[in-house]
């Protein structure tokens, strides 16, 4: 694997936590840097530890609290790139506008509830979660149901508003 | 998991759906319970709509442009960035350092009173009674005492000493000349109800250097030991306490402690800031506080101590600077003087501690 897929699978670890291409592309920068400032070798899976290190840092970014919102957070570009023929128009929209809302939705919760509903939602185990969220693995399952629950009441808001979102 | 006597937690239930949690109880309760079966249902629906709504997400994020790095351009500078390399003394130091820098300091002093070397001063540090329970809560997860045995080489007593009942006399010869009240509030009687004292134990540390950076690298954090320091050893002794406690019989109390520092042999060379830096990352401690406590010029000789709004307010106590902690009922307050830490605590009021305080 070389640094620019490392790279990739880190600015989207980010990206998926933070909601701001801005701020990924710090984080997984600033994960990328710290790799190589590990000395050839010292690190055994580059990809893991980067994966584990940019959320730590997703998440400081998160608790900092100094967030700029910028909607849509994923970019314009929703359909996937390398589809083959011109992307149907009103399918985009549909997605684009889901995104919005759900993105909307998580920017309303607070850093550890949207960090452990994200890497949950990325399969992963709930010590690795804990090991993010600097918790307890027995305390993911309570985090994960109170988070879910807000997230959906924030959806239905964001989703209900006139103004939506 | 969870101790429970009628139903299991939900937390507990939620685990289950991810194949997190099963344990034989919590199975055969859900065999025999329609009430729980319902509830994992409910919150099955609830996860499975959770995991609809996020998708949505994450079908933009792999969808999303990442930018292609000028890598070429970016390593020869990224390598010679300095590394970041704390210099430390073994997991047990290391566990005993934070828990001086970031354990609630009543808590601490109710229990397991631990300070770094031989602290003459305090310092503030803004932080947060979230930010504290957090780095508690890190640390308990991450360092047991087995694995400090794991990452390195100890021998001393199996487990710290306990605080344990004792007579004013010998409690005069462990600690010698005790901090005298100025006052006793009413209520109180004029002599302690009790006595306690903590002996001091002393434990010889050999860290194992390569264990210790695997584990650091393992819980994904960056940094590491100095190799300089393998086949080192190490001496800590732990610090001699004595506790006094005076109870009214309307329910008002006062507890003194008073207590040595722990003190720290073999460590030349430890830079100090940087293991501060190294802990603060292991407790998962926000930046601002491993700023402030890297920070702190003279940092062997200094006791780091809590202040902030809902935290704890820095008083005066005679010539010494302390810290006054409330509490649900009454307070607490802790400062440091002449070679010892001292808490002043029960549940009186802020004026009443600061009396039996006054020097």
């Amino acid at each position: 694997m070389d640094l620019q897929d490392l790279y990739t699978a880190t600015f989207r670890r980010a990206l998926l936590l933070l909601g701001n291409r801005h701020e990924a592309e710090d984080a997984a920068q600033e994960a990328v840097t710290r790799l190589l400032g590990q000395g050839s070798g010292t690190v055994k899976n580059p990809g893991a530890w980067l994966r584990q290190v940019v959320s730590r840092l997703a998440y400081d970014a998160l608790r900092r609290g100094k967030r700029t919102v910028d909607l849509p957070p994923e970019d314009a570009q929703l359909t996937d790139p390398r589809q083959e023929g011109p992307p149907d128009p009103a399918q985009v929209m549909v997605e684009h506008e889901q995104a919005r809302l759900v993105r909307s939705a998580l920017d309303r919760l607070s850093p550890r509830d949207r960090l452990t509903l994200l890497l949950r939602a990325e399969g992963l185990s709930y010590k690795e979660i804990a090991q993010a969220a600097g918790c307890r693995p027995e305390s993911v399952g309570t985090i994960l149901v109170r988070a879910e629950r807000r997230l959906k009441e924030q959806y239905e808001l964001v989703a209900n508003s006139p103004a939506r979102g | 998991m969870s101790w429970w006597l009628t139903h299991p937690p939900e937390g507990d239930l939620r685990a289950v759906l991810d194949d997190e949690l099963g344990s034989a109880r919590l199975q055969r309760h859900l065999a025999s319970c329609p009430t729980c079966r319902a509830r994992l249902t409910v919150l099955a629906e609830t996860a499975q709509e959770t995991q609809l709504l996020l998708s949505a997400v994450q079908g933009a994020v792999a969808k999303s442009p990442v930018p292609t790095i000028p890598w070429e351009e970016i390593l020869p500078v990224k390598t010679t960035m300095p590394r970041l390399r704390p210099v430390a003394v073994g997991a047990a130091v290391l566990a005993l350092f934070t828990a001086t820098l970031l354990v609630d300091p009543m808590r601490a002093a109710a229990s397991n009173w631990l300070s770094i070397f031989r602290t003459q001063k305090i310092a503030y540090v803004e932080t947060s009674p979230k930010a504290i329970a957090n780095a508690i809560e890190g640390l308990e997860q991450k360092l047991s005492p087995e694995l400090v045995r794991k990452l390195a080489q100890v021998s001393g007593p199996e487990e710290l000493p306990k605080m344990e009942t004792t007579t004013p006399a010998a409690a005069a010869e462990l600690m010698g000349p005790l901090l005298q009240p100025a006052i006793i509030p009413g209520g109180l009687p004029a002599e302690p109800t009790r006595w306690g004292a903590r002996r001091p134990a002393t434990y010889t540390l050999r860290p194992d250097v390569d264990a210790i950076n695997n584990w650091l690298y393992d819980q994904g954090i960056m940094a590491s030991l100095d190799p300089k320091l393998k086949g080192q050893t190490f001496q800590v002794v732990t610090p001699t306490m004595v506790a006094r406690q005076w109870r009214g019989a309307d329910g008002r109390s006062l507890m003194i402690v008073q207590a040595t520092s722990l003190q720290v042999s073999g460590t030349g060379g430890v830079n100090l800031s940087e293991l501060a830096g190294l802990m603060g990352q292991l407790a998962g401690a926000p930046a601002s506080v491993i700023d402030q406590i890297r920070q702190i010029p003279d940092l062997a000789n200094t006791l780091p101590l809590p202040v902030g709004p809902e935290m704890g307010e820095k008083v005066a106590i005679g010539q010494a600077q302390g810290v006054y902690y409330p509490k649900e009922q009454g307070g607490a307050l802790v400062w440091q003087q002449g070679g010892f830490t001292y808490y002043v605590g029960g549940n009186l009021t802020r004026a009443e501690l600061l009396a039996v305080a006054a020097r």
